[in-house]
Parts: structure tokens; C-alpha cells; sequence
């Protein structure tokens, strides 16, 4: 290895350790007595899995995790079952208007979703679905990012790839589902990947549309949060241990498929 | 630019896209109208109904002196976390395409803040801002920096804007390293063949294909800045003294706390402005449009 190359290696290496030392932080915190944090984190006083006791005796975790399974993995494969063929449509037909609704696309991707969120809450409570999957998954499913990023990528596949399936006499549906689908298996697995972890870490709306984290919907970081609002301030431990269990699940099943979702240079 | 060339086939048929179309227009479309509706209507909490009032909750929101700062604290928020996310993430993304190998495991260990969920993340970073507890707060006075970052006007917006550049970096790196890989290998060798230096092959080589993927992060990452309410909300709720108060946890103070969905609708409508704004500007127009149908 050249110098230059080392000196590379070592940039990369402070700067990762720079991105992943609060987990570090985070779950040394989660392990150790809530004395010794106070005290400024410095005295070894051993390790414990009392904070962990704490959060699972006074927080229904079971049921937050399932409910974040189902928000996350539902919203990520609606929002790839509707939003792909509409991206496939505005990357691949000439229609009128079709410039319009590219640059209103770019433009809603822009928009806080913190702007449409009392109109959308005033429909949800209106149809009586406060506290349900729907209410928490619906919104997303019809996603102007998700179909602008689609249609960015399949527009950028090479043309002869749909030429051939058009000689072969293949269907769009079919070309859709053996030509779209393969070719674009990075962009969907980085969607998906973005969709789910956004989902799972999502706080604001289910705020609005769960009936507080006893709810029988509540999901991961409503538990985290009422957790935290629950104990003492002081009481960093637990919260630690509580922020551990949310951050972990994400992480194992990130770092288990990121060699399928995350691209090589070359 | 427009589209007039004939193409072979039709391309695939309309129906495909009915099902976005309508929940589009039903979850994203209707309710940012019904949001600029409301904007000239006032919320009677007493009675639950809504009466016209013209432009007054423009006239009171605009003029107050807490929308101006607002306004600042936003643009501030979004230029210290869009600026240092791209600049950090295209050196991290270079940095790693350099590298001989392990291109996917420093993509995922610079991806993790962005898995990690938001909350959890931020009781975190107040922990380590904490005077007397935290780490980070130690080391800042260590420094010799006056700690308590949360506590004081000037850095709490500095702290957030850490927070918030932590978080994303790893979506930026990912990005730009997905798109060094549509750039062909033989660009590279020609432009060596030309005699070109490091930098004059990035300039001509790697630089114009990174336009759309700048372009792109650089309208996502000011609409995460726009919208960031979960770091604002476990950090400092907007203070101190409103020095941390965005336009979007304006408006859901304003909503939720005061009720007053009138002005909440007000910044609602400046936010879309915003964003439309932005979407609008020439290089993001250029680089976000799909180009033609091929």
C-alpha cells in the first residue's frame, strides 16, 4: 500500500469513527450503572443489564416492534408497488403535460411533509381510522420522491434494453416485471432501504394519529420518546438502553443486506 | 428541451400510473390546497368552525417579529447542514472510490447515523451536550470552548446543525458512490491519455456526472433542513429564547399549541413557496428534469 493510499485509509477510518462513536457512546451508556454516567462517565463501576430490566418491566416493546415491522415493511412494498409502474409510464412515454408533472414532482419532493400534516390528520380523524396501520402507512404509499427517483433511474437505462423486450413481442406489464424490475434492483433496494428506515424512525405523524404510546399501534420511537418523558431526566441509563433497542433492530438488518443495497465503485 | 421527437412505440400505457396518481393527488395535493385554504380562514376552537378572514393572518404572521426570525434560523439551519453534508460526503464518496477495497463496508459504517432512528439519536447527542455528563460537552470546554451548547443562542443552532449533518453525511456518500459507477472506466484512461492531472480529470471527467446527483441531494437535503422537527423537538424545543425555532416547528407550535391554525397555514404556505422557489432555480430545474423518453 502507497503512503498516499494509508493516509486514505486513515481519513476514511476517523471519519467512520467519527459517524459511528455515539452508538458507541450510546450503548456504553445502555450497559453502565446510572451512578457512574452522573459522575461523568469515567468511573468503572462494571457493567449492567439493569436499564434494560427497567425499559422492558415499564414499556410493551413487543408490541411497538411488531407495529413497526408491519408500518415499515408495508409502507416500503406499496410505495414500490404503485410507484413503479407510474415511474416507469413518466420515464418511458411522451404525453402532454408530462413536463408539468416532472417539475411538480421535483417540487413536492422539496415540500416539509410538516405542511400538509393538520389537513391530513382532519381526513384521517374524519374517517375514523385514528390509531390504525392505514392511518400510519396510506399517506406514503403515493410518494413523489419515490416516483421521481424511479423514473430518474429507468430513464437512465440503457434504451436497448426495452427495444429488444419490444422485438421479443413482450407486454409492458411483462417487460415491466422481467426488464424494469431486474435493471433497477439497486435503485429499489436504496428506496426500499430509505422508505423502511424512515418509516421505522418516523415520530412526527404518528403523533398526531396515535392516541399516545398506549395506543394499541404505537410504534418503536413513540416508545423511546414516552419512555424519555416518563423518567427522571437523570435517568440516562434506561434511556440509553431504550434508544439502543429502537437504534439495533435497524442496524442488524442494515448491516445483514447493505452488500445487496449499496453499490461498488467500479 | 421539450419533447417533440417521435418515438417507435407509444411507450407503456397510462393506466400504470393510476394508482400514484390518485393517491398522490388524494395524500399530497389536496391537503397542501387545503392547507393554503386555510391560511385565510380562522379556527374558532370554541365553536370548531372556520370563518373567512382575508389576508389577516398574513398581515399578523408576516409582521411578527418571530416569523422574521424564524425565517433566519431556517435559512441558517439549511446552510450549515446542506453545505457541510455535500462537502463532507463528496470527499468521504472520493475518498472511497480511491480506496482499493471495502467500498460497501465504508459506505455502511458512514450509513449508519442515518439508519439509526432519529429520536433515540437525539436524547442521545442531549446527553453528550449535557454539562457535567456528556462527553461532548467535556470535551468543547477541554478545547476551550464555553460548553453548554444547548443553552446558549449562538451554538444551539450550531449544535443541531452537528446533529443534523451527522445524521445525513452517509445518505450523501452513498449517493455520490452510486453514481461513480455509471462513469465509465475508459472516460478516466482517455483522459489520462490526454495528459490530464488529478484535478483536471475530476473537472472534466468526474464533475459533469455528478451534476444531477448534486443537484438532487441539494434540493432533498434543504427539504430535510426545511422539515426537521424530531432533533428540534429532543434537543432544545426551539429555544433558547426562540433561537432554534424553524419555520416548520413554528408552525406546529402555532397549530398545536396556540391552536391557531390560521397562522400555522401562513407558514405552511411560505414553506411551499419556498420549495417551489427552489425547484424552480435554473441548475436544479436542469439537473432534475428526467430528460427525454428514450
Amino acid at each position: 500500500m502507497t503512503v498516499h493510499g494509508l493516509g486514505r485509509s486513515t481519513a476514511l477510518g476517523i471519519g467512520a469513527a467519527l459517524a459511528v462513536a455515539p452508538i458507541g457512546v450510546m450503548f456504553a451508556a445502555s450497559v453502565a450503572p446510572s451512578a457512574a454516567i452522573a459522575a461523568g462517565g469515567s468511573s468503572r463501576a462494571g457493567l449492567t443489564l439493569t436499564n434494560y430490566r427497567t425499559v422492558f418491566s415499564s414499556v410493551d416493546l413487543g408490541r411497538c416492534f411488531i407495529n413497526s415491522v408491519v408500518v415499515s415493511f408495508g409502507t416500503v412494498i406499496l410505495q414500490i408497488l404503485v410507484c413503479l409502474p407510474a415511474a416507469y409510464v413518466l420515464a418511458r412515454r411522451s404525453f402532454r403535460g408530462r413536463r408539468g408533472i416532472r417539475l411538480t414532482l421535483a417540487a413536492l419532493v422539496m415540500i416539509p411533509f410538516q405542511v400538509v400534516v393538520v389537513p391530513l390528520y382532519v381526513l384521517f380523524e374524519r374517517a375514523g381510522l385514528l390509531d390504525t396501520w392505514t392511518a400510519l402507512i396510506v399517506p406514503f404509499i403515493g410518494s413523489p420522491l419515490a416516483i421521481w427517483l424511479l423514473a430518474q433511474h429507468i430513464a437512465s437505462l440503457r434504451h436497448e434494453v426495452f427495444d429488444s423486450a419490444h422485438l421479443d413481442g413482450a407486454s409492458h406489464l411483462a417487460t415491466l416485471c422481467h426488464v424494469v424490475v431486474p435493471a433497477s434492483r439497486p435503485a429499489l433496494l436504496a428506496l426500499g432501504a430509505y422508505t423502511g428506515a424512515t418509516a421505522w424512525n418516523s415520530y412526527f405523524w404518528p403523533s398526531f394519529v396515535l392516541a399516545g404510546s398506549q395506543s394499541p399501534r404505537a410504534t418503536v420511537p413513540f416508545a423511546v420518546m414516552s419512555f424519555a418523558n416518563s423518567e427522571a431526566g437523570s435517568a440516562y441509563g434506561p434511556q440509553m438502553a431504550m434508544a439502543t433497542l429502537a437504534v439495533l433492530p435497524v442496524l442488524i438488518l442494515f448491516l445483514s443486506t447493505h452488500r445487496y443495497m449499496l453499490g461498488d465503485c467500479r | 428541451m421539450f419533447e417533440t421527437r417521435r418515438l417507435r412505440t407509444a411507450g407503456p400505457p397510462m393506466f400504470l400510473a393510476v394508482p400514484a396518481a390518485l393517491l398522490t393527488l388524494a395524500f399530497v395535493i389536496a391537503p397542501l390546497v387545503a392547507a393554503a385554504v386555510m391560511s385565510v380562514l380562522h379556527f374558532d376552537l370554541t365553536t370548531g368552525t372556520f370563518t373567512p378572514v382575508g389576508a389577516r393572518n398574513f398581515i399578523s404572521e408576516l409582521s411578527s417579529d418571530g416569523f422574521r426570525r424564524s425565517l433566519v434560523v431556517t435559512l441558517c439551519y439549511a446552510v450549515l447542514t446542506v453545505i457541510p453534508s455535500l462537502s463532507i460526503g463528496l470527499g468521504v464518496a472520493l475518498l472511497i472510490r480511491n480506496a482499493k477495497r471495502g467500498a460497501r463496508f465504508w459506505q455502511a459504517a458512514y450509513y449508519v447515523p442515518f439508519a439509526a432512528t432519529v429520536v433515540a439519536t437525539a436524547t442521545l447527542w442531549r446527553l453528550m451536550l449535557t454539562p457535567g455528563v456528556g462527553v461532548l460537552d467535556f470535551l468543547i470546554r477541554a478545547a476551550g470552548g464555553q460548553g453548554h451548547w444547548l443553552a446558549r443562542p449562538g451554538t444551539a443552532v450550531v449544535a443541531l446543525a452537528v446533529v443534523g449533518t451527522w445524521h445525513q453525511v452517509g445518505l450523501v456518500v452513498v449517493v455520490y458512490v452510486a453514481s461513480f459507477s455509471g462513469i465509465a472506466a475508459e472516460s478516466y484512461d482517455a483522459a489520462e491519455m490526454d495528459g490530464a492531472g488529478r484535478w483536471h480529470s475530476f473537472r472534466a471527467v468526474t464533475w459533469p456526472a455528478l451534476k444531477a446527483p448534486t443537484a438532487f441531494l441539494a434540493a432533498l437535503l434543504t427539504s430535510f433542513a426545511f422539515r426537521e422537527y424530531d432533533t428540534i423537538a429532543a434537543l432544545t424545543a426551539g429555544g433558547p429564547a426562540g433561537a432554534t425555532e424553524t419555520l416548520t416547528f413554528r408552525m406546529w407550535h402555532r397549530g398545536v399549541n396556540f391552536f391557531d391554525i390560521g397562522r400555522a397555514s401562513v407558514i405552511a404556505v411560505a414553506l411551499l413557496l419556498a420549495a417551489l422557489l427552489i425547484a424552480a432555480t435554473p441548475y436544479v430545474r436542469r439537473h432534475l428534469s428526467l430528460g427525454r423518453p428514450r
